[in-house]
């Protein structure tokens, strides 16, 4: 008598595609996946109780080890929630300089994102360009704060080094690589038939589907939604910038790539003003040796490079936070890996982990 | 630009539909609601054509060592509005209805706020811990949790015993 019956598939912790020590359970009909579920927490490393026993300023370099790849836009928004909740004002230069360290680290986050899912799908040349183009990116951040990863450059109340003109210069040399390097991903990934094939059409998501499970960044924008904090909030000076929203039509893993691709173009331009617009004056505002913000809570949202990155601060008075919760993009976006992945096969699973791009030092927090 | 909070004209309104909630009157109100009352307000919040509160944008909990509060940020796009909703909950046996039926994305942070806050969401497809592992006793974000060392190996099989108070 024929008989099947679904069996189970281990995806991970040491999978080397599954970014990180990211694993998931297969649930699978012949090759078809039934279920897809994540089983997160290796990397996790208690970040939110640590911040209790830290002060506010103790507590930001942790901040760099959340989601490791984006140092700089997490360092922004833990330092624009402690402003909010002590009632600090930025000097407008800072501003700037945050905003064109945000905005880098994107590129550079992007290019990580594309480069691996290049290299998952077999093109391991697409993901040595990504990562040599990307290589431009640190030597700026070398140049302001001294470090490659893990910055704690975005301080409580500014940046901590001054944006010199060598950091222009090389902040100029990067701006005129940009068109360059995209349009050789353009020539090597974009057009390629092989690359196409395994994406176009794989993994795809309604704007509903995306949106009930609360997922943000270019996850969500590939579905077709133009949402994006930077424009809805337009906190810090993004108001100012003149940038478009990138948005996808089938939120399949091919518009994911492309939004990816075109928010890099998007950054580079917001770069290119930031730089012409940039005013003289102080980095650093007049912020407390001992920083006490009165007691209270505050809720602070930005866009990080995947998503809506929320820091929840609760205040009792003293020098440090009575409770910290950080909203992960990345936690929130692993929602969708289920849905994404049914009815593909084991083969898709592996380019939809890339393209929802989770870093697992976010997600496990 | 931070969005606005709710007016009193349409805190006032919320209160008419459901008299049990408490608004503190502070710069931003705050939404006070029962466990009884949460899932309908919650629902009514997003689907209400005049609120459409869609977006859960956070949902955590804190433990205030005399109870613990649930807490959500919604965000209106057509109001441009936030609005904070929390329950207050029994310390000793805390239990909130789930909200994974109006906002299934709600479903890995009540996950997460089970794990680390020990708060029983009832309702819940699928409450289990997702960041400790599975066998791992107590819930760290309390306040009167107590780390506990794991003794090396060596140790435990001299007699020790597997952790110690640190």
């Amino acid at each position: 008598m024929k008989r099947t019956e679904t069996y189970l598939l281990n995806m991970g912790p040491q999978h080397p595609s599954t970014h990180g020590v990211l694993q998931v359970k297969l649930t699978l009909d012949g090759e078809r996946i039934q279920r897809a579920e994540p089983v997160l927490g290796y990397l996790h490393r208690g970040i939110e109780k640590l911040l209790e026993s830290r002060t506010y300023v103790q507590g930001l370099p942790y901040t760099d080890r959340l989601d490791y790849i984006s140092s700089m836009n997490n360092n922004f928004g833990f330092a624009r929630a402690v402003e909010e909740l002590a009632r600090l004002e930025v000097p407008r230069r800072a501003e700037f300089i945050r905003v064109i360290m945000a905005e880098l680290n994107r590129i550079n986050s992007h290019l990580i994102g594309i480069g691996t899912l290049a290299n998952d799908l077999g093109a391991s040349t697409g993901m040595l360009c990504c990562f040599r183009d990307r290589e431009y990116i640190l030597d700026i951040f070398n140049e302001v704060c001294g470090a490659r990863q893990t910055f704690h450059y975005i301080r409580i109340g500014g940046v901590s080094g001054e944006f010199t003109d060598k950091a222009r210069a090389l902040t100029e040399s990067f701006l005129a690589r940009v068109p360059r390097f995209l349009a050789e991903y353009d020539k090597l990934l974009t057009g390629n038939e092989i690359f196409r094939r395994r994406i176009v059409g794989i993994s795809p998501m309604t704007p509903e589907e995306a949106l009930a499970l609360n997922m943000t960044g270019p996850n969500l924008r590939a579905t077709g939604v133009a949402r994006d904090l930077r424009k809805i909030d337009a906190y810090s000076v993004y108001g100012e910038f003149d940038f478009d929203i990138p948005v996808g039509t089938h939120g399949d893993n091919w518009d994911r790539y492309i939004v990816k691709l075109r928010e890099i173009k998007e950054s580079a331009r917001i770069i290119r003003q930031a730089l012409d617009k940039m005013p003289e004056g102080a980095i650093m505002a007049k912020v407390p040796r001992v920083l006490k913000p009165p007691a209270g809570e505050v809720y602070s949202r930005t866009e990080g490079t995947r998503g809506e990155l929320g820091f929840y601060l609760v205040s009792d008075g003293t020098p440090k936070p009575y409770r910290v919760h950080i909203r992960r993009p990345s936690f929130v976006n692993m929602q969708g890996l289920d849905l994404m992945c049914r009815g593909m096969l084991i083969g898709d699973s592996v380019s939809a982990y890339s393209s929802i791009d989770p870093i697992m030092g976010e997600v496990d927090c | 630009m931070k969005q606005r909070c709710l007016s009193e004209g349409e805190l006032a309104r919320l209160k008419k539909t459901f008299p049990t909630i408490s608004i503190s009157d502070s710069t931003s109100p705050v939404i006070y609601a029962s466990c009884e009352e949460l899932v309908s307000l919650t629902e009514f919040l997003k689907t209400n054509a005049d609120f459409a509160f869609t977006h859960l944008s956070c949902l955590t909990a804190v433990d205030l060592k005399d109870a613990i509060e649930v807490v959500y940020y919604l965000f209106s796009e057509p109001l441009d509005a936030c609005t904070v909703v929390k329950v207050r909950l029994d310390r000793e046996n805390p239990e909130v209805p789930s909200i994974t039926g109006v906002f299934p994305g709600a479903n890995f942070e009540e996950r997460e706020v089970y794990d680390l806050m020990g708060v029983r969401f009832t309702g819940h497809p699928d409450l289990r811990r997702i960041l400790m592992p599975e066998d791992f006793e107590g819930h760290p974000l309390r306040k009167d949790f107590v780390y506990k060392k794991p003794v090396p190996p060596q140790a435990v099989r001299a007699g020790a015993p597997r952790e110690v108070e640190a």
